[in-house]
């Protein structure tokens, strides 16, 4: 029963709307890597977009994002990215968690976004780089750093991690302060459709409270709780865990 | 007879605003009219339009009450692919229209149908009659992202009206072309509103809105500020705090009134004008 | 990547193949070079895939590929793995700072070519593959329609926001901002011009939901057409039997020369 509302709350996430974002944060993904090769910087700087997607439309979303980030980048550049898919997919869950618990709202929160993308990031990286090419891809300064570590260390595993782990560092924490500049520009208007931000929910008042004639309103709000209710079996499979309840369901309760 | 559309009393709020987009709105469209609404910007047009199709309460997240009936369905009963079937939606900019799906022309059309399972002999049909009535048949083959802004919104047009909807919301879908693509694109709402399609218009042309709505609905902060046939509405001496501007031609009128004329009732379209004005001379 | 987003693809045997065929292809390739435990198959399919980029006329940018990705990624494996692999036992050729073992260079050669056996087969799918063509395959055997969207507004998206980068900055540069310099002086110009393409990107795409919604995407309950017809020939079964058969008999040729039933002439070492 709990696994089942857990897949049903990653269901919800891929409503119509978060999908149609998820080309575009695609899109994102793509801009900063060429960006940053234009800029001739040795960074990927690709995946400003999930961090973005991450705070619109939760974590799994924003790891489909990652994994088609990859799939695109191996189709129409390289398919040595393919396998470094494990690293976005895994990237976009952990930043998508901690957002969704609030930790995107405050500057250490950031800061945590930060390390633990960077660390997450480093670890499955290095294991791809070492286990499925044997120490370098030969497709950017990495693989130049990591040989230099290699001839100054003699031990591959080692040299790989320390020069993933350096420019992992450096390239998340603009990722996130990209991301995060970008999040906070985002029209309120934009932002309140999307699950993630749900402040709404306990607030009770009735919508027409600007209003003067309110005569008929027990005959409407009994209108609408019926209809609110339909709503919420027809889109029982898109409605997220209890406490993430969409606001179709708060506005029934709202009218009870 | 019933009508195209009933809307009673609907109110909306978006999730987190601080105030409702649409207040108590109450209106009604006849089968085959042409019912147009202006207002400033900000009025609740777009969010009204949205309610009309079903993207409110389905797509976009807030707190509504109160009803839409599209020819007698609930809107909130039913889902929006199905009301799609109904009616159309055809909105400001055309690139947003597409579905991101098709390499060319004649598979974008044929995007909704497909998503009906549609079988492709008879999609095949669909998508040339619709080209043709959007005159995108030479476009056929061609990417629609190479396309003008103003063909894209034929395009958007015809997937549109592919579902063969008996009613057609357009959103200030003219807005964003240069006047030769607006012209195109209006003398086709004209076509299909003469062959029995009732037309819902959001539009900024006064001149276009006098000369051939039935009804206008003027919206103001997201209430009916008024509601009548372009006589009433645009003669009304309240029109400017309405937020709207009006036909030349009332102008033309006041004018002339002021100037110490004596006219039976102020011209508000052209040929209306020019027989005011001949009368005059 | 306007050639696979277009209907615009020259027509070849490759053209013409169903796409779920190609995609048995690319498996039954890669996996049957991974399996293999030397390289020389896999240098093997690398060939023949140069061959089927002649008849498909993509030759030349086939070759520029392989080869600007093959050159680089060979020295940069042949020096980490051929001089520092732990498993290196007999030295092949001795540079004054490190010696060159063949257990490490036999491991990266096989990397090397199951990473192109891989980029070479890709790069040809997608280039004779018209890709509606293959969202029409795949919703044929059942793949929802939202895969299909993905798959085919990525494709048509992120060249569209590039676009509209590259106007942005054509723009910038006539207004006389500074494109070139150092990385500081860079990096301004091209920041601020990001902001409003990702902004408005983001915001567009509310009113894409809106399309897909009104034109009824997503619609639970009915098996999804399309406008394309794709057409499983006969030539399609050969190949896809064809293709399925050699993985198998590859898969049990490792096996059997892995568990030293039948050797397999001379190991090149492989598995390192």
């Amino acid at each position: 029963m709990k696994s089942k509302s857990f897949l049903r709350g990653i269901a919800a996430q891929f409503s119509t709307k978060s999908l149609v974002l998820i080309p575009i944060a695609v899109g994102i993904n793509l801009i900063g890597g060429t960006l940053s090769s234009t800029l001739k910087l040795p960074l990927f700087l690709d995946m400003i977009g999930t961090t973005v997607i991450a705070c619109l439309s939760g974590p799994w979303v924003a790891a489909l994002c990652g994994l088609l980030t990859n799939v695109f980048l191996s189709l129409v550049a390289n398919p040595v990215y393919l396998p470094y898919a494990l690293s976005s997919v895994l990237c976009g869950l952990v930043v998508g968690y901690m957002v969704k618990a609030g930790l995107f709202k405050k500057i250490w929160g950031v800061i945590l976004v930060w390390l633990a993308c960077a660390l997450v990031n480093t670890i499955t990286a290095s294991l791809v780089t070492v286990f499925v090419y044997g120490g370098a891809t030969g497709v950017n300064g990495t693989s130049v750093l990591t040989a230099a570590l290699v001839v100054a260390m003699k031990n591959i595993v080692i040299s790989v991690v320390s020069s993933s782990m350096l420019e992992n560092l450096v390239d998340k924490g603009i990722t996130v302060f990209i991301a995060y500049v970008i999040v906070r520009r985002i029209p309120k208007r934009f932002l309140s459709q999307y699950a993630l931000d749900d402040t709404d929910d306990d607030e009770l008042d009735d919508i027409d409270e600007d209003d003067d004639s309110d005569e008929d309103s027990s005959e409407m709000s009994v209108k609408l709780s019926e209809t609110a209710t339909d709503h919420a079996e027809d889109t029982a499979s898109e409605s997220v865990d209890g406490h993430d309840a969409t606001s179709t369901g708060s506005s029934n309760q709202g009218e009870r | 007879m019933r009508k195209a559309i009933e809307v009673k009393d609907f109110s909306f709020r978006y999730r987190n605003a601080s105030s409702s987009t649409l207040k108590r709105i109450s209106f009604a469209v006849d089968k085959g009219s042409f019912f147009c609404i202006i207002g400033a910007n900000g009025a609740g047009k777009s969010t009204l339009c949205n309610a009309l199709v079903g993207l409110i309460p389905h797509y976009f997240v807030g707190r509504s009450k109160g009803l839409v009936q599209i020819e007698g369905v609930d809107v909130a009963k039913t889902t929006i692919a199905e009301l799609s079937k109904t009616i159309g939606l055809v909105f400001q900019n055309p690139f947003n229209q597409l579905s991101y799906t098709a390499g060319t022309v004649a598979e974008e059309l044929a995007f909704g149908l497909g998503n009906y399972g549609v079988p492709r002999e008879v999609m095949h049909e669909k998508v040339l009659q619709v080209a043709r009535l959007m005159h995108v048949e030479e476009l056929l083959d061609k990417n629609p992202l190479d396309l003008s802004g103003g063909q894209v919104q034929r395009v958007a047009f015809g997937s549109a009206f592919i579902m063969e909807p008996s009613i057609l919301v357009l959103d200030e879908c003219t807005a964003q072309l240069d006047p030769l693509g607006s012209e195109e694109i209006f003398n086709i709402v004209k076509d299909l509103n003469s062959s029995g399609v009732t037309v819902v218009m959001v539009d900024h042309d006064m001149e276009r809105v006098a000369q051939y709505a039935d009804q206008v609905m003027v919206m103001r902060k997201g209430k009916v500020a008024a509601l009548g046939t372009p006589r009433e509405v645009f003669t009304n001496p309240r029109t400017p705090d309405w937020g709207i501007d009006v036909p030349d031609y009332v102008k033309l009128g006041r004018g002339l009134q002021s100037a110490g004329f004596d006219l039976d009732e102020l011209p508000i379209d052209e040929s209306h004008a020019v027989q005011t004005v001949r009368g005059l001379l | 990547m306007s050639g696979s987003a277009s209907a615009a693809i020259p027509d070849s045997p490759l053209a013409r193949m169903h796409p779920i065929a190609k995609i048995v292809g690319i498996c039954s390739l890669g996996l049957s070079t991974i399996a293999w435990p030397d390289f020389t198959l896999g240098l093997l399919f690398i060939l023949v895939l140069f061959l089927a980029a002649a008849t498909a006329h993509e030759f030349k940018p086939f070759a520029k590929i392989m080869l600007g990705f093959g050159i680089p990624v060979t020295i940069m494996l042949l020096f980490i793995q051929g001089c520092y692999s732990p498993k290196n036992t007999k030295t092949i050729l001795d540079l004054d700072f490190a010696r060159m073992g063949l257990e490490g260079s036999l491991y990266a050669a096989k990397i090397v070519v199951t990473l192109m056996v891989f980029l070479g087969s890709f790069y040809l799918t997608t280039k004779t593959t018209y890709m509606g063509r293959l969202v029409a395959a795949l919703s044929q055997v059942g793949v929802p329609s939202k895969v299909g969207y993905l798959i085919l507004a990525s494709l048509n998206v992120v060249p569209q926001m590039q676009r509209r980068i590259t106007v942005i900055e054509q723009s910038q540069h006539s207004r006389g901002l500074e494109t070139s310099g150092n990385i500081i002086s860079r990096a301004r110009a091209f920041i601020p011009l990001l902001g409003p393409v990702v902004l408005s990107s983001l915001t567009d795409s509310q009113e894409r939901g809106m399309t897909l919604e009104t034109r009824g995407f997503g619609i639970k309950g009915i098996r999804q057409t399309s406008y394309i017809k794709v057409q499983w020939r006969r030539t399609d079964t050969l190949f896809t039997a064809c293709a399925t058969l050699l993985f198998l008999l590859v898969l049990a040729g490792s096996i059997m020369s892995g568990m030293g039933i039948v050797p397999l002439g001379i190991q090149w070492g492989g598995r390192a």
